[in-house]
């Protein structure tokens, strides 16, 4: 490194500290004007997570809940499950694979310019590109071609039919291409704010950790009814606990598991729950020996007892899960009766038996047990938590493990890119659309992310792929899921464990209304009631 | 003792510059040497860690096609020496390169992140090093008194707790019992921030001081105990004369050296209390780019510091040969 | 306080310690009580009453009780068992550390302080090499790639340890090496282990001493810190930094889980600072009536 730019970083460093230096002086000169405590107009909400950047393709799930009330999707997804136009008039369907919507006239941008159909299908092949880096990338890739006609008509053609494309929309926000154009990748960064046309602004935003959302003055619909919208990640979960108590916050969202508890004992806060569409599994790499025996799987099944883990440890927190989709979700798709019946027996193949447990290991390759490492996330301490209780029975059966805290990456790399872990993960998997499908579809079909298990049954796939190809009313739908559920049930490629619930608080008084675990795709400041 | 101050002044060899500015100029090149030392250290232990930055940047739907772009894209393939060669260059250009996640340049980042680091590392380490230094020279001179006892308690306890502890007490009593401060972020400019920073500065301080403090009443206890104290004292001079010149001058290369020593031991240690309270500084910044693998960031970041540390050594040993004219003996001796 | 009483109250001092000498101060005999009882748990970790391991599901975060004196964990397991099987790395880890950290810069410091030169020279470079290092990245890079431990925690932290005690030990050579009984001893043909060994770490002995217990000090709060960022022992174990770190967001239902091993960290930090600090006081006494 050269002299002049020690000395030039040393002057930088030298300036910043004078102008902080006198920034506090001036500061601690004034007087306190500023208010802590948020008054009706302020909403100031902990949240677990804060993307790097605010640029559509870098945010998902939950960061959804400030992205879209700024970028509003062309269709809304509405907490009874219904998906309505919104920037769009008007949408047919003139087939399954044929998507084509009308936008709405003289809907314009913060920024005043107007919006146009480039605009909507720029944003959406900011995620259909064959190089984007988005986080969705995947769910486009089923995207045939996106094109405009006229000056109102967007039309997507599928390359195949996709029940949960109609979801996909409603996720997405649409960006102004202008905007883009001028200012590229750096859009969505603190100091070139992401534009769109909802009722909020970005106004303060540190990456990974705070964003601040004001009033759009220009919004064409009803006036936005907070002042300020502010949303703080707490990584530390002590610090979360004390930050609420303090007063500063008028709410948590989707808190750990492992702290709901805490939560429950606050004082001026009440709690709302709903069954979570995820589930906590095992998971057995198929490919990797000893786990490519079903028996190993059988016997370690047997020897897992879910439903101390659900009433002991997850205490009223979670449910036990037959299979990968939560009964509430597949039921609403289909008939209910038949759902039940199907679960009853799809759980009654899981029972806790060390005796049985025994027996498979007797005649698997490994009669004698073995020794395994179990990589957990440190970002998700239930991992460790289960982990470490069915090592006890584990080792009653004569399978002894260890529990390994890796951070998120590389927890990532060895059980879900490169597979390098010993072959036995425990995760958590949630749905990203509200269609029974999501699930199974991400985790049992070949090369997909969410198949740890890396498992590949042909008949699996083709019932997978059969029940996409069916309209989403089509009564048949749930049966053939069921039936693909019922065949990787018996091969056992993971077992799942427990359904946790989602959870929010808020003070006392303040009310989510038809709070869901897909609350972050709605409107949902218009739902927030305070009495 | 202090006889030996003049007569260095004549030595045999005469230098064309003085000895002050040969050892800064030494210590500048050690300073490259260390900076090189650090880069390619953290270089090599970031790229070996599992799990590349292309599983940060293409999310957890990316295809294997898509991760290979992204490596591709980043010049994450080419040989280690070479991605070292450019990192070097643009490096020698100004350029710290750009964030994978942030989308920005990193020393945009940086600086952001420094705006709330920097107070409060200034904050804490002025008021451990003074009240630390005072407290020491107080208990010093009153060894064994009620006051002696009670500070040393409390050093005792502050330096025996995790930082952490401590912070989730003081955001209990102060944020919620008392409800005066938050405990949350780093607030949004003005008084807000400075609300925000006086929690984590007290955390900082109370862990800081315990060992200022300390050592500070072990060093001027020595010094009050020397032989020039005691003689000075039958001389009739005054205890505030005493402690200006006699005890803060010769313990003034400890002092200095240990000022040094928390400040850059602080560097390190804010990360945890950057966690604690949610602050965006420069400790989650680095822990945030580890996590995301984002290597430019680890990179910067580690410099930033890195030559931080060397600024601050660089000038504690100017300043100890300043102060202590033996110091000044001993290194004409060996040159 | 005036110039005067200033004064005199320096020459009362030694008085006062020579009579605090005779018996041992309160504090530092509870410290040593804490020590001892440590040192059985270390010893004779039979004494829990219940396997610290074990895990009930049934009897997740119970309160205090006669069978649970505090409580359970989120696993049902016994607190004060878990504790005293904790008492384990608790005490001999930064033992080990401190006894490594302080051994290695001492020698290290005595031959850069003594030596001079170019040994001085090559010791000052790497341990401003080893001081510029930001200590906790290279200590998560490090235990995220090699996969973590908690002997690799010791030893990161230990060689972090090392460039503190080095420049503050070098520091207090180099301010003794050249005064004249040094030089007397050197005129007089001592051999240099002698002069090392007899004149000049005596002399510097009692910040060696110090910087021990403050090293144990801080390898106590620094290995529990490495718990709290998830790098220190594997999930699961009985380890106070870790029961401490899992447990605190857990307050309202039961306190002692967190409370409990960090009550007894704290006390053994504070112990072994105490101890350090007495030790350190009659020592140096007895060093200047020599």
């Amino acid at each position: 490194m050269k002299m002049s730019q020690i000395l030039a970083t040393r002057r930088r460093v030298a300036v910043l500290v004078i102008a902080l230096v006198s920034t506090l002086a001036l500061a601690a000169c004034t007087s306190s004007a500023s208010d802590e405590a948020a008054d009706d107009g302020d909403l100031n909400l902990i949240v677990p997570s804060a993307p790097a950047s605010w640029d559509t393709r870098q945010t998902g799930s939950l960061t959804l809940a400030a992205q879209l009330l700024v970028n509003e999707p062309l269709m809304t997804y509405q907490a009874d499950g219904a998906v309505v136009p919104n920037l769009a008039s008007a949408v047919a369907n003139p087939s399954l694979t044929v998507y084509e919507y009308t936008l709405a006239e003289g809907i314009t941008f913060s920024d005043g310019s107007p919006l146009t159909v480039e605009d909507v299908k720029f944003s959406y092949e900011l995620h259909s590109a064959a190089d984007s880096t988005s986080y969705t990338a995947a769910a486009w890739s089923q995207v045939e071609s996106i094109e405009t006609s006229g000056n109102d008509k967007i039309v997507i053609t599928l390359k195949a039919p996709d029940p949960q494309f109609r979801y996909t929309i409603a996720k997405v926000g649409i960006v102004s291409k202008a905007y883009y154009d001028e200012h590229g990748d750096a859009v969505g960064t603190p100091d070139v704010p992401q534009i769109g046309t909802g009722p909020y602004l970005f106004d303060r935003f540190v990456p990974q950790s705070e964003t601040t959302l004001v009033p759009n003055p220009d919004y064409r619909g009803e006036k936005p009814r907070f002042k300020s919208i502010t949303m703080k990640v707490a990584k530390d979960d002590a610090a979360r606990v004390v930050a609420l108590q303090t007063g500063e916050f008028d709410g948590v969202v989707s808190p750990p598991l492992s702290q709901i508890a805490s939560f429950e004992d606050l004082d001026g806060f009440t709690g709302q729950e709903a069954p979570d569409f995820g589930l906590y599994r095992i998971n057995f790499d198929t490919k990797k020996a000893p786990f490519d025996d079903v028996h190993v799987r059988k016997a370690i099944m047997h020897a897992t007892n879910r439903q101390a883990l659900v009433d002991g440890i997850f205490a009223g927190q979670a449910t036990v899960a037959p299979t990968l989709v939560p009964e509430s979700i597949m039921a609403a798709a289909g008939d209910p009766a038949e759902v039940k019946q199907a679960y009853v027996e799809l759980e009654s193949d899981l029972a806790f038996d060390l005796d049985a447990a025994r027996a498979e290991l007797e005649q698997s390759s490994r009669p004698d047990g073995f020794d395994l490492e179990i990589p957990v996330d440190q970002g998700d301490p239930s991992q460790s938590l289960i982990a470490q209780t069915i090592g006890q029975d584990l080792a009653e059966i004569g399978i002894n493990i260890t529990v390994k805290a890796m951070d998120q990456q590389g927890h990532g790399d060895a059980v879900y890119f490169k597979h390098t872990a010993d072959g036995l993960s425990i995760d958590s998997w949630n749905g990203g659309t509200p269609d029974p499908l999501n699930i199974p579809k991400n985790t049992l079909l070949p090369g997909l992310f969410g198949n740890v298990a890396q498992y590949d049954n042909p008949e699996v796939t083709e019932l997978l792929d059969a029940y996409q190809a069916l309209d989403v009313e089509d009564p048949t739908r749930v049966p053939v899921l069921l039936k693909a559920l019922s065949i990787s049930g018996d091969d056992l490629p993971m077992v799942p464990l427990f359904t946790p619930k989602v959870f929010a608080f808020f003070k006392d008084g303040m009310e989510l209304k038809n709070f869901d675990t897909f609350w972050y795709m709605t409107r949902w400041t218009d739902n927030l009631t305070t009495s | 003792m202090s006889l030996d101050i003049t007569t260095t002044e004549t030595t045999d060899k005469p230098w064309l510059i003085s000895p002050l500015a040969r050892m800064i100029l030494q210590r500048l090149v050690a300073a490259v040497v260390v900076l090189f030392v650090v880069t390619i250290l953290i270089f090599a232990f970031i790229h070996a860690a599992p799990g590349g930055p292309e599983q940060a940047i293409g999310g957890r739907e990316a295809t294997p096609e898509l991760l290979e772009s992204i490596r591709e894209e980043n010049h994450l393939n080419d040989p280690l020496w070479q991605q070292y060669t450019t990192f070097v260059t643009n490096l020698l250009h100004g350029d710290l390169g750009t964030s994978y996640t942030r989308r920005e340049p990193v020393s945009t980042s940086i600086a952001t992140a420094a705006g709330v680091t920097l107070p409060l590392l200034l904050a804490t380490w002025v008021l451990s090093t003074v009240i630390g230094g005072a407290l020491g020279l107080y208990t010093a001179r009153r060894q064994g008194s009620r006051a002696d006892r009670a500070v040393i308690g409390f050093t005792v306890v502050g330096a025996s707790s995790p930082v952490f502890a401590t912070g989730v007490l003081l955001s209990y009593v102060f944020g919620v019992k008392l409800g005066w401060l938050p405990t949350l972020g780093s607030g949004d400019g003005g008084m807000d921030t400075v609300k925000h920073l006086i929690l984590p500065v007290l955390t900082t301080t109370i862990v800081l001081m315990a060992s200022t403090t300390r050592f500070a009443r072990v060093r001027f206890g020595q010094v009050l105990e020397e032989d020039q104290v005691t003689f000075a004292r039958s001389r009739g001079l005054s205890s505030r004369y005493i402690v200006k010149t006699v005890v803060l001058k010769n313990s003034g290369v400890q002092m200095i050296t240990l000022a040094g020593a928390v400040l850059v031991a602080m560097t390190g240690g804010l990360v945890v209390v950057e966690q604690v309270y949610g602050l965006q500084g420069i400790g989650t910044l680095l822990i945030t780019g580890i996590t995301m693998r984002d290597i430019p960031i680890v990179q910067g970041v580690t410099l930033v510091i890195a030559l931080m540390v060397v600024v601050i050594n660089l000038v504690v040993d100017v300043l100890c040969f300043v102060i202590d004219p033996r110091l000044r003996k001993g290194l004409e001796a060996t040159s | 306080m005036t110039d005067a009483s200033a004064l005199t109250g320096g020459r009362i001092t030694p008085w006062r310690r020579s009579a605090r000498r005779l018996k041992l101060p309160v504090a530092v005999g509870i410290s040593v009580l804490f020590m001892a009882l440590a040192v059985i748990c270390v010893i004779a970790p039979f004494v829990a009453p219940h396997d610290p391991t074990f895990i009930d599901p049934t009897k997740s975060f119970l309160g205090p009780s006669l069978d649970h004196p505090l409580g359970t964990d989120q696993l049902g397991r016994d607190i004060v068992s878990r504790i005293i099987a904790g008492a384990r790395t608790a005490v001999l880890a930064p033992l080990a550390l401190a006894a490594g950290a302080v051994l290695l810069s001492t020698v290290l410091a005595v031959l850069a302080g003594y030596t001079g030169g170019r040994i001085d020279a090559v010791i000052g470079r790497a341990n401003d090499i080893l001081y510029s290092i930001p200590s906790l990245t290279v200590a998560i890079v490090i235990v995220g790639v090699v996969g973590g431990g908690f002997t690799l925690s010791i030893a990161v932290l230990m060689v972090f340890g090392l460039p503190g005690n080095i420049r503050l030990l070098r520091a207090a050579v180099l301010e003794r090496v050249n005064l004249p009984y040094i030089e007397a001893a050197k005129m007089s043909g001592l051999s240099t282990p002698r002069i090392l060994l007899t004149q000049l770490v005596p002399a510097i002995s009692p910040l060696i001493v110090t910087s021990f217990f403050l090293q144990v000090t801080f390898a106590i709060v620094e290995l529990s810190s490495l718990s709290f960022l998830g790098l220190g022992v594997a999930p699961g174990s009985p380890d106070w930094g870790l029961m401490l770190a899992e447990n605190r967001a857990a307050l309202s239902s039961n306190v002692w889980a967190a409370a409990g091993p960090a009550l007894c960290l704290v006390a053994l930090a504070v112990s072994s600072n105490l101890i350090g600090d007495w030790l350190y006081t009659r020592y140096e006494k007895a060093g200047r009536s020599r």
